[in-house]
């Protein structure tokens, strides 16, 4: 058949399909009908095609099945490489812009779909043969997982509108690769895919024909997750069945798509703050108690709008009432405790979550714990006190009142120790039957004392229950409660969210009755019972009810577990991991350990590794600097994994404690439209781009770090092998790809010299303006993929980070100060540094500073805060920084441009890692330069800091120079992520 | 939304429903292995805690609902027991910040399971909100027998959709780890060495002994706080405000705690794989069989048949968790005949050699009336 005859045969099957499919559901590319030998004629069809000439506007319909076949193999690293190896006289004859018109022309004619989302708006055109691929191979097995989640919550969605459904989808995708995420940027593609696995066979060519829908299956049960299809499938059908026939056609009823409805109350969303207090012992055995608040998890938050995802995943968050600041994705993952300092005011907002999305903001701000002078806890059994929400007292129980102003006088009362400040607290127990004493003492602080009727969650234990009048269920479990009189009664009425009361015949005192709620929706719900005792009087009973969505379950991520991790970027991408930008934080039990393993995949789709390597046991609790210094000693210079890592498409990290409890962290390589290819000493430029615009390629040599040489881009896209060693930026002024090269057999003095070069940055005046672009060479050579640079390469760079941050401090120092730096970092030994010392500034100018100098042992112990604490103490008496203020205090402060802590900040990290400090100082550049050049002996003193502290380690059995590939042993910045 | 009355067995009914504990709602709730699910889903919830808490809270829930045969709590304490023995729910240390105050707390392991050269899957560990129910189809293979849930016929895949729920597979080696047998002088000098080397005790905490004078057959009435007559070292425990009790062996002069060690007390001996697993009452427990052993009152154990003629073994001491773990998988627990602390239903076949297991490592002795 020749190219004509096929498309004619495309278009009379998509136009059947177009008139079948309902007109809001697009119409896919890969629904072409074609079976497995009709389909390889085609290839071969559009091959021959190009072999030989252009294209017509009459090939685009076979051209467009083309491209989506290739898109369906797609493994999130690499399409038009591979595109271009399949059909030979592409490279003369195709044209990408020629391909996004053809598939644009199949949108128009038969309704197809069409990319939405951020990386379809970024990769335009290749945005088009993978959409039309429907679900490409590598996002098969996260689909699985996402759609199997899903089943727990299903019941929210009271329609099946596709959009909605893709939203609640990419909401529970927390832990799915960064392609999933990006794929869930498209809801609506994403729900039609899970409706058409959803749906019954013949309802489901509503979304998906056939044929695509068995390939999709078929697919999906070869996975290791296809286990979990039928499940998933299962529970998507009785969903569909329950819905009415206009709901499953998608239709809301009430509001549209377009019109929500308000921001709801966090109640709604299931979301609300509890207080409790605990008791611990003290250093002398005294008892102390905290007071704790119970925070719920923000996972509702998402799945309410899931563009809140990034702000809840990346900005850190202040709890009012504690001095500590919470990582990224704190509450994520389920109810989280923080122990407070001072009560939270009710004026002030009690979360604050370091973002600029303003609605998320806001809806945060409205969650709050309600204010009162006076609050009141039931003591437990097991010690603990919660808080009693109703605020009426039991007689036979104890309590703890939490006061800030002067507690009532209670009758045997005991003052607690508590550690939070500006309240005090007293326990007290009330007898039973209680006088009228207790009630009279309490009212005064609006607490009543009732007795007689007494409510509790009875069968299955409830998610929370404070043992007094307030409970927590997850939506569907059965809500039964138990209710007794403690004396006689004549009936009781019992009324449920104020609706009409259920009399309930009056049972003898002792003896339980049982109610059930019926299905309860998720938000806030109120039981209240009216009992008529025998002696005339009333007795009142009323529970307060939270119903919540179940939340989906994260192997070593929930706060039941005893290991939990948290991975900072969520889903992290190969170079940034062997750039030391992903941050791993392994909470759990003091004597436990996990071990650490990587299985190198060279397809997203592998099922089994090309390389699995073991480390070594890591303790428990392993915090992120715990963790940058172990991958920067023990991994990132380990030649097997670099080797591993350069090959790699993907990276499953595993972290193992055991019966503890194991994490898994999916790294995949990030699709980049430009970069660079080594094999061996070979370069070459590979252009995945959508645009055509000119690319420049420059070769920087280490000898001269900031000289470029121009490169003929053909002989960069051709490939070719550059001499001796360097640094190859392509650059298009947009995207940009680097890439260092290190001969890969280096041997004798030549060898060393290459990997040891001496910099020649050119002269560098003490202005900012020199220094700026002394800052841009450190990051145009810390910017190199450093999963594909080798070891060679890592030192390589390593060498020229540290020239650069040499010559900062030269530029604003003597002469005599660059020598005496050299032999200090060469020799590390106390007298060179003393030598070092004597010159940051001259002894004319006083030597208090002097008395503040810690011992390079003293620097070398001490983490990052504690270096930067000395540097702001040293800077007081050179005079370089203002003496202590009130408003320097406070949460988040320290980060603020211009505080102490952060010109200390910038020195060190000028002075140890200057390829951070544009992106870490952001606008305020110019403020710090500027600091530094006015106190120039600042900066030589985060210098001598920086040297000092890592003499310890270069001479220490810990590592030689090699043995640590960060730019300065115990200086590795966290990532700026 | 409707309020209804519901009878003491519709509540029995709809719980066992929900607790779903064998994939079939059918059951006594105050058996084994309904309450084994009731803490397992308060676990699921209320962790990391003291076992105070779940127990409490599961008692709360069955209030009204189980006929008062015997003290509820005491009947859900020792299944929580079992639960800790078989690794559903770990005990742990905790820090309430790093190099701070460490408490003892409850932990719910993780979903994870386990392979016996039988072939039989055990299901061990749970996830927050009961989220990782199985696929229907596995689900309904799943059985109990006592606290421990098993898969006695895993169909093809089975394997393969725990993993894909995110269920970790714990070898051999680290759930069913049990320790080297040994002397019981060897195993006693051990402890001695790491309380030699204790700092002396300067507060007085209050204690509670296990007095080796009293007789081995009550282990309960061997527990007494300390006089002047009490000279010597001693397994102690003592309450802690907010977790569960602390374990040690302590030197008592005339009394008095001179020093003390906490337990557990981790040694090379103890590969790090599997010290989730010990609790500090198992190496207690196992120093105390060691004791009474070197002073010639090893605890014992008879062996009997039952009526319908399966092979029972009784306890006087309690079963450090390694043990009762084994035994579970190999047996179950069985109610507790006369005079015993504990009894297992173990295969007639196995017997003889689990009685050479356990007593070359608690140097057991037969019944004196066997």
């Amino acid at each position: 058949m020749t190219l004509g005859e096929w498309s004619e045969r495309l278009d009379e099957h998509f136009c059947a399909l177009r008139a079948d499919r309902p007109q809001t559901r697009p119409v896919f590319a890969l629904e072409h009908g074609l079976n497995a030998g009709e389909l390889e004629a085609l290839q071969a069809a559009v091959r021959n095609r190009l072999r030989e000439a252009e294209p017509t506007a009459s090939h685009c319909l076979p051209l467009v099945v083309y491209a989506t076949e290739l898109g369906y193999r797609f493994d999130g690293t690499e399409y038009w490489p591979a595109f271009e190896r399949e059909t030979p006289g592409w490279t003369i004859y195709g044209d990408r812009n020629w391909l996004r018109r053809a598939f644009r022309y199949f949108a128009e004619r038969y309704g197809g779909a069409k990319p939405e989302g951020r990386w379809a708006r970024h990769f335009g055109i290749i945005a088009w043969p993978i959409t039309h691929a429907v679900l490409p191979r590598d996002l098969q097995r996260h689909l699985v997982r996402a759609l199997y989640d899903l089943r727990l919550i299903l019941r929210s969605l009271t329609a099946a509108d596709p959009e909605d459904l893709g939203d609640l989808i990419g909401a529970g995708a927390t832990s799915a690769s960064n392609r999933f995420l990006q794929f869930c940027q498209q809801p609506a593609l994403v729900g039609q895919i899970a409706l058409a696995l959803y749906e019954e066979e013949d309802r489901a060519t509503a979304y998906l024909s056939g044929p695509v829908l068995q390939r999709l299956v078929a697919s999906l049960r070869n996975l290791r997750e296809g286990a979990l299809l039928d499940e998933a499938r299962q529970s998507g059908r009785l969903w569909l069945r329950g819905l009415s026939p206009t709901s499953r056609r998608g239709e809301r009823t009430g509001a549209t798509s377009g019109d929500r409805p308000a921001d709801p109350a966090p109640r709604q969303l299931g979301l609300e703050v509890d207080i409790e207090m605990r008791p611990r012992q003290g250093r002398a055995g005294v008892e102390l108690w905290d007071v704790v608040l119970l925070l719920p998890g923000l996972q509702p938050l998402i799945a309410y709008r899931p563009s809140f995802r990034q702000p809840l995943e990346t900005a850190y968050l202040n709890v009012q009432g504690s001095e500590r600041e919470f990582p990224p994705r704190f509450l994520l993952y389920g109810r989280r405790h923080v122990v407070l300092d001072e009560l939270p005011e009710p004026t002030r907002p009690l979360l604050d979550l370091d973002t600029d999305d303003a609605h998320l903001r806001h809806l945060l701000g409205s969650l709050s714990l309600p204010h009162a002078r006076h609050r009141l806890f039931r003591v437990r059994s097991d010690g603990a006190a919660r808080e009693v929400r109703g605020r009426v007292a039991r007689p036979g129980q104890t309590y703890i009142l939490l006061s800030a102003d002067d507690p009532p006088d209670l009758e045997g009362a005991e003052d607690l120790s508590v550690t939070c400040e500006g309240v005090s607290a007293v326990r007290f127990s009330i007898p039973d039957p209680a006088g009228p004493q207790w009630d009279a003492a309490l009212s005064g602080v609006d607490i009543h004392v009732a007795a007689n009727l007494t409510f509790w969650p009875a069968g299955p234990v409830p998610a929370v229950w404070d043992g007094n009048g307030s409970v927590e269920w997850v939506e569907g479990d059965p809500a039964v409660v138990g209710l007794m009189p403690d004396a006689p009664v004549a009936s009781v009425e019992v009324s449920l969210d104020k609706n009409s009361a259920l009399p309930v015949e009056a049972p003898p005192p002792g003896e339980p009755v049982f109610l059930s709620l019926g299905p309860l929706r998720p938000g806030a719900h109120e039981l209240t019972a009216r009992a008529h005792l025998m002696d005339g009087t009333v007795a009142e009973g009323c529970l307060a009810i939270r119903v919540r969505p179940p939340s989906s379950w994260r192997p070593a991520a929930s706060s039941v577990s005893p290991l939990q991790v948290r991975i900072s970027p969520p889903a992290p991408a190969i170079d940034e991991l062997w750039a030391g930008d992903v941050t791993v934080e392994v909470f759990g039990p003091p004597d436990g350990k996990v071990r650490l393993c990587a299985e190198f995949f060279d397809g997203s789709n592998q099922p089994q590794p090309f390389e699995k390597i073991s480390y070594q046991r890591l303790s428990l609790p392993l915090s992120p600097d715990d963790w940058h210094a172990f991958t920067a000693r023990r991994v990132l210079p380990d030649s097997q994994s670099t080797r591993a890592a350069e090959r790699a498409r993907s990276v499953m990290l595993r972290l193992d404690g055991g019966p503890l409890g194991a994490a898994e962290v999916h790294v995949d390589r990030r699709f980049r439209p430009l970069r660079w290819l080594r094999e061996g000493d070979h370069a070459r430029l590979i252009d995945d781009r959508d645009s055509t615009s000119p690319i420049t390629v420059s070769l920087y040599r280490p000898e001269r770090p900031a000289e470029a040489v121009e490169i003929e881009t053909a002989t960069a896209l051709t490939g070719f092998t550059p001499q001796g060693s360097g640094l190859l930026l392509a650059d298009d002024g947009t995207t940009k790809s680097v890439l260092l090269i290190v001969p890969t057999r280096l041997s004798g003095p030549d060898g060393l010299r290459a990997l040891h070069p001496t910099c020649d940055f050119g002269h560098i005046r003490p202005v900012s303006g020199d220094l700026r672009r002394l800052l841009s060479v450190a990051e145009l050579w810390a910017s190199a993929d450093r999963s594909r640079t080798g070891t060679g390469g890592q030192i390589l760079r390593r060498r020229v980070l540290r020239q650069i941050a040499r010559a900062l401090t030269q530029a604003v120092s003597s002469p005599r100060w660059t020598s005496a730096e050299d032999r200090a970092a060469k020799e590390g030994s106390r007298v060179a540094l003393n030598e070092l010392a004597d010159l940051i500034r001259p002894r004319s100018a006083g030597d208090a500073w002097r008395r503040m100098l810690p011992s390079p042992a003293d620097l070398s112990r001490e983490a990052f805060a504690g270096r930067q604490q000395r540097l702001v103490r040293m800077g007081r008496e050179l005079d370089a920084l203002p003496p202590p203020r009130v408003e320097d205090t406070g949460p988040g402060r320290a980060r603020q441009p211009g505080h102490p802590l952060w010109h200390a900040e910038f020195a060190l990290r000028l002075a140890s890692a200057p390829h951070t400090v544009a992106a870490w100082a952001g606008d305020h550049l110019d403020l710090g330069l500027q600091h530094i050049l006015e106190h120039p002996y600042f900066l030589r003193a985060s210098r001598y800091i920086v040297l000092a502290a890592s003499s310890c380690q270069q001479n220490g059995e810990d590592g030689g120079h090699d043995a640590d590939l960060s730019l300065y042993p115990s200086w590795s910045w966290p990532s700026l992520a | 939304m409707a309020l209804t009355r519901l009878s003491p067995s519709d509540v029995q009914r709809i719980t066992l429903q929900a607790l779903q504990v064998d994939g079939k709602a059918s059951g006594d709730l105050a058996s084994v292995p309904s309450l084994a699910a009731a803490l397992r889903r308060a676990a699921a919830f209320m962790c990391p805690c003291p076992p105070r808490s779940l127990t409490r809270a599961v008692a709360t829930g069955l209030r009204g609902l189980v006929p008062p045969e015997r003290p509820l709590e005491e009947q859900i304490e020792e299944v929580l027991g079992s639960l800790i023995a078989y690794g559903d729910v770990l005990e742990l240390w905790i820090e309430d910040e790093p190099g701070g105050m460490r408490r003892r707390l409850l932990y719910a392991a993780p979903p994870a399971f386990a392979r016996h050269p039988s072939g039989v899957l055990y299901l061990v560990g749970l996830a927050a909100d009961e989220s990782v129910k199985l696929p229907e189809q596995l689900y309904g293979l799943v059985e109990a027998n006592g606290v421990a849930r098993r898969i006695k016929a895993p169909t093809e895949g089975a394997v393969d959709a725990l993993r894909a729920l995110g269920f970790v597979e714990l070898p051999d080696s680290i759930w069913l780890w049990c320790p080297e047998p040994e002397t019981a002088s060897r195993h006693v000098e051990r402890y001695n060495r790491l309380l030699d080397q204790a700092s002396p005790v300067t507060s007085d905490p209050t204690l509670e002994i296990l007095d080796p004078e009293r007789p081995v057959r009550y282990y309960q009435g061997r527990w007494t706080a300390p006089r002047s007559i009490h000279t010597g070292r001693y397994v102690a425990r003592r309450p802690q405000t907010y977790g569960a009790p602390l374990w040690s062996f302590v030197e008592l002069e005339a009394g008095r705690p001179t020093r003390l060690i906490d337990l557990p007390a981790f040694g090379k001996h103890i590969p790090a794989e599997v010290r989730p697993y010990c609790r500090a009452c198992d190496q207690a427990w196992q120093l105390q069989a060691a004791i009474d052993a070197e002073r010639g009152e090893a605890a014992w154990f008879r062996r009997r048949s039952d009526a319908s003629g399966n092979m029972l073994i009784d306890l006087v001491a309690p079963p450090p968790a390694w043990l009762e773990r084994r035994w579970t998988v190999l047996g179950r627990r069985a109610p507790r005949s006369k005079g015993a602390l504990v009894s297992f239903e173990l295969p007639d076949a196995v017997a003889d050699h689990e009685i050479s297991f356990a007593s070359n490592r608690l140097w057991l002795t037969p019944a004196p009336d066997a």
